[in-house]
């Protein structure tokens, strides 16, 4: 049988010699990119359109106020259509005192680059334009690249207004990159990888297996990052560089139009962004976090790639899940940057400058060292010394995937345990006021191999 | 094919920028210039699977320097759009001394034939006779083949090589100076004749090489591995090879048997505490050097 | 990869090398001075990456030109700094202000 879809991209689909819709190697790239980017653009462009409508709803109902109501019928769902009618047909304007050429080129940079970074996002097992083994680290270098455009943007409009703004956002981007980039870092120390598509499929299983509830450090750092990227997508209270009270729209005070939309598109696709990487970061990406579930949707996506023809509905189906997951847990992210938006006052621009250097940047490096301290020191107090055992272990695999397996052999030895000694947990359980010293006596009478566990495992089963 | 079209797309991209970086005159207009030049960089740096390097790029020069100098530019501009024409005569002047310069380095880089110089260094700038005659009558060689071998090589000047060993043993033959020597004279037709059955063939300088074309002659010679750059993976993924590397582990060597002791090596650690230590000094200078000072009310 | 080579990344970085020389040379404003050797550092780079994709040079390449990314930053901070003074200074950018040492 002829392996009609055994390729791993479309790409190569396009390239398997001797089927009749075998292409040149250059025309397959290019149908994969332009394939991949329709895709992207679709998520890229209904995000922003279903956000702004959100942003509207949500502040309406933090203000006591019903929001849009009319367009669309009863919540008025399709009030971001009309908006987006009206600023088309509105005058593009380029005040005499700007740049032209950057006034004009200033949005599409901005669009370009938040658009660029969804590039190596997964949004499900395998269904990522360019699975990169550093696409973390692409991710961050150009998401970087939207200030650019703002400071740009504030700087070639010949406004005062927009040149505080343009000045504030890159004062506040250049700081805020580091702590982005260090509270990141945490959760892939805990990894060991930089790939966002195996950092996702690690944390398949029950929810003590998303990286948020790996260690005390990422379940902070959570937190740390989610602000962060809330101060990187300059949205409130955070947004210094549009800051509608003092600066009247800071960096687009001139712009109109879909100039302007742009913009917006770009601030909505960038939270998005943000928010996905959070969920995939921490919050165990396409996983549902329910182990059966993970289990049953893993197996189905096995069973599609060990097929002949590469894929099954099946695996499909899985993947489409996960895809709505992932959006899920990005929306439900980005839902809550809207209500802290309308619910906290706007920093200063000394206050956000103080956050960064003197609070959020320490607490980074004290998580960082944390993070890197915790294996060892756990390992070192379990006393189970094969976790980190350098020796066995072979160094060109990730440290993720080696916590991986020590969680696996040691998920294997105790089901071995219950197994071997079945009555033990009924025995517990009969004796209720049972103290600590007791239980350990008995752990210890019992001859375990390894006392302290079992008394962590006693304690546990109390 | 569509590695080629790319790479030509990001070059012109590269150049392009580069070149409007120094005529424009507007400086955040530069920086936007530097941003193309940089970001094409970048994609060649991608093209030659280096991701990390070009990853970093994007993130290090792209979004951090390149915001800094903008930063920079609204600090000390005196005035909107600030232009600080340089004098025509000076421009014409390092425009002429720019194209000379380009020329002069172009035309090293086209003058030096880089695949043969990978040939001379496995060992294969000049093989005896034996080994030529063993490849040129190989079984099953292709027609392509033949001529490119009868092409890229041509019999040796000089017949002093008669007793070198088939080049599998030695590669000393690309040290030897008469080697090179005989390699700089350019060849004459009547020296071949004058040596009817030549002992030794050397490369032939007139026939440029390309590097699938190395790669090609090498295999012809059973030295695969001492022609293949190194064993660096294709199609990116070299952060895991690069932090290997920085603890002095060498990956990418294991495989090349020119390299074969050097697979460990002091590794990068040393020169990465100074600049790590030296990245701290500066910014501490430059956060001392750029603090504000009260400035004294002055009489002039 | 048929028709690129080696030879092809050299003529870029030789390009992006004279651009920046030529930028640091004519260029009056000391922002722009410091893109030019921001150029020259690229071509530089471009070289090293290429070498260690197309010689046996391997990732001491790759190694070099992240050290060169990583001390460009660290030089643009600084020759920020010194700019930022030198307009505290002379209330201007123009590098031909700076004469008070030629005696």
């Amino acid at each position: 049988m002829q392996p009609i879809l055994a390729a791993g991209t479309i790409a190569d689909f396009f390239r398997q010699p001797g089927t009749w819709y075998q292409v040149p190697d250059l025309a397959a790239t290019l149908i994969a990119a332009v394939i991949h980017a329709t895709l992207l653009i679709h998520i890229f462009a209904l995000s922003a359109f279903i956000f702004i409508w959100l942003e509207r709803k949500v502040a309406g109902r933090i203000q006591d106020r019903l929001g849009p109501t009319r367009v669309g019928g009863k919540f008025g769902w399709l009030q971001s259509l009309a908006d987006g009618i009206k600023l088309i047909q509105k005058e593009d304007l380029c005040p005499s005192a700007a740049d032209g050429m950057l006034f004009r080129v200033a949005p599409y940079i901005a669009c370009a680059a938040s658009f660029a970074a969804y590039i190596v996002l997964p949004l499900s097992d395998g269904w990522v334009a360019v699975d990169s083994d550093i696409a973390l680290f692409i991710l961050l270098g150009l998401l970087s690249l939207e200030v650019v455009a703002i400071v740009l943007a504030g700087y070639s409009s010949g406004s005062k207004w927009s040149l505080f703004g343009g000045m504030r956002e890159a004062a506040q981007m250049v700081s805020y990159e580091i702590p982005l980039a260090l509270s990141a870092l945490i959760p892939i120390v805990a990894a060991g990888t930089l790939n966002l598509s195996d950092i996702a499929r690690m944390q398949s299983g029950w929810l003590v297996n998303w990286l948020i509830f790996q260690n005390p450090f990422t379940f902070i750092a959570f937190f740390v990052y989610f602000a962060v990227a809330t101060a990187e997508c300059k949205r409130a209270p955070f947004d210094l560089a549009e800051a509608e009270s003092e600066l009247v729209g800071g960096f687009h005070t001139e712009y109109s139009g879909m100039r302007w939309s742009f913009f917006f598109m770009a601030e909505y696709a960038s939270m998005l962004l943000v928010s996905i990487v959070a969920s995939i970061l921490f919050l165990g990406g396409w996983n549902t976090g329910i182990g059966p579930i993970d289990g049953w949707l893993d197996g189905l996506r096995a069973s599609g790639a060990a097929s002949p023809a590469g894929w099954s509905f099946g695996s499909w189906f899985a993947n489409l899940i996960g895809c709505i997951i992932t959006l899920k847990k990005g929306a439900l992210l980005v839902f809550v940057q809207i209500w802290v938006r309308w619910t906290l006052p706007r920093l200063r621009i000394d206050q956000v400058m103080l956050t960064c250097f003197k609070y959020l940047l320490p607490i980074c490096c004290v998580l960082f060292l944390g993070a890197v301290a915790w294996p060892i020191v756990l390992t070192k107090a379990i006393g189970r010394p094969e976790a980190i055992d350098w020796k066995k272990a072979k160094i060109s695999k990730p440290l993720g995937e080696r916590a991986h397996e020590v969680r696996v052999r040691r998920k294997a030895e105790r089901a071995a345990d219950v197994d071997a000694k079945p009555a033990t947990p009924a025995a517990f359980r009969g004796e209720p006021k049972a103290d600590r010293g007791r239980v350990a006596s008995v752990a210890r009478e019992e001859g375990a191999v390894d006392s302290s566990r079992d008394v962590a495992q006693a304690e546990v089963s109390r | 094919m569509n590695g080629a079209a790319l790479f030509w797309f990001f070059a012109a991209v590269t150049c392009a920028g580069a070149v409007a970086v120094v005529v424009s005159q507007n400086v955040v207009r530069m920086a936007v210039w530097l941003i193309v030049a940089l970001g094409g960089a970048a994609g060649l740096f991608f093209q030659l699977s280096a991701d990390f390097v070009g990853a970093t790029q994007l993130l290090i020069y792209v979004g951090g320097t390149i915001v800094l100098l903008i930063f920079g530019v609204m600090l000390t501009a005196s005035g909107p759009y600030l232009r600080i024409k340089t004098s025509p005569g000076e421009g014409f002047l390092a425009a002429g001394v720019g194209l000379l310069f380009v020329l002069v380095l172009m035309s090293t880089v086209l003058t030096i034939d880089w695949n043969a110089g990978r040939l001379k260094l496995a060992g294969l700038g000049k093989v005896s006779a034996d080994a030529y005659e063993t490849a040129l009558h190989k079984e099953g060689l292709s027609e392509s083949d033949r001529t490119l071998l009868e092409q890229a090589y041509q019999p040796s000047a000089k017949a002093d090589h008669a007793a070198e060993p088939a080049p599998k043993s030695g590669p000393a033959v690309a040290e030897n100076p008469e080697a090179a020597d005989s390699h700089g004279s350019a060849p004459k037709p009547g020296d071949v004749h004058s040596v009817p059955a030549a002992l030794a063939y050397e490369l032939n300088p007139g026939r440029r090489l390309t590097s699938a074309e190395a790669a090609r002659l090498a295999a012809l010679f059973g030295q695969e591995k001492a022609v293949v750059a190194s064993a660096m993976p294709a199609q990116g993924d070299t952060i895991r090879p690069l932090g290997l590397a920085l603890a002095g582990l060498r990956p990418d060597r294991d495989l090349n048997k020119v390299h074969a002791k050097a697979a460990t090596t002091p590794g990068y650690l040393l020169p990465f505490e100074i600049v790590s230590v030296h990245l701290l000094v500066v910014l501490i200078g430059a956060a001392y050097l750029a603090r504000t000072k009260r400035r004294r009310v002055e009489a002039s | 990869m048929a028709g690129v080579d080696l030879t092809a990344y050299l003529l870029v970085g030789a390009v992006l090398f004279v651009c920046g020389i030529v930028c640091m040379a004519t260029k009056r404003n000391g922002i722009g001075v410091l893109m030019g050797v921001e150029l020259v550092l690229n071509g530089a780079n471009v070289n090293f990456v290429a070498f260690s994709r197309y010689t046996s040079l391997g990732l001491d390449g790759q190694m070099m030109s992240l050290f060169v990314i990583v001390l460009a930053a660290a030089e643009a901070a600084i020759a920020l700094a010194i700019a930022l003074n030198f307009y505290n200074n002379h209330q201007t950018i123009d590098v031909d202000r700076g004469s008070e040492l030629q005696g």
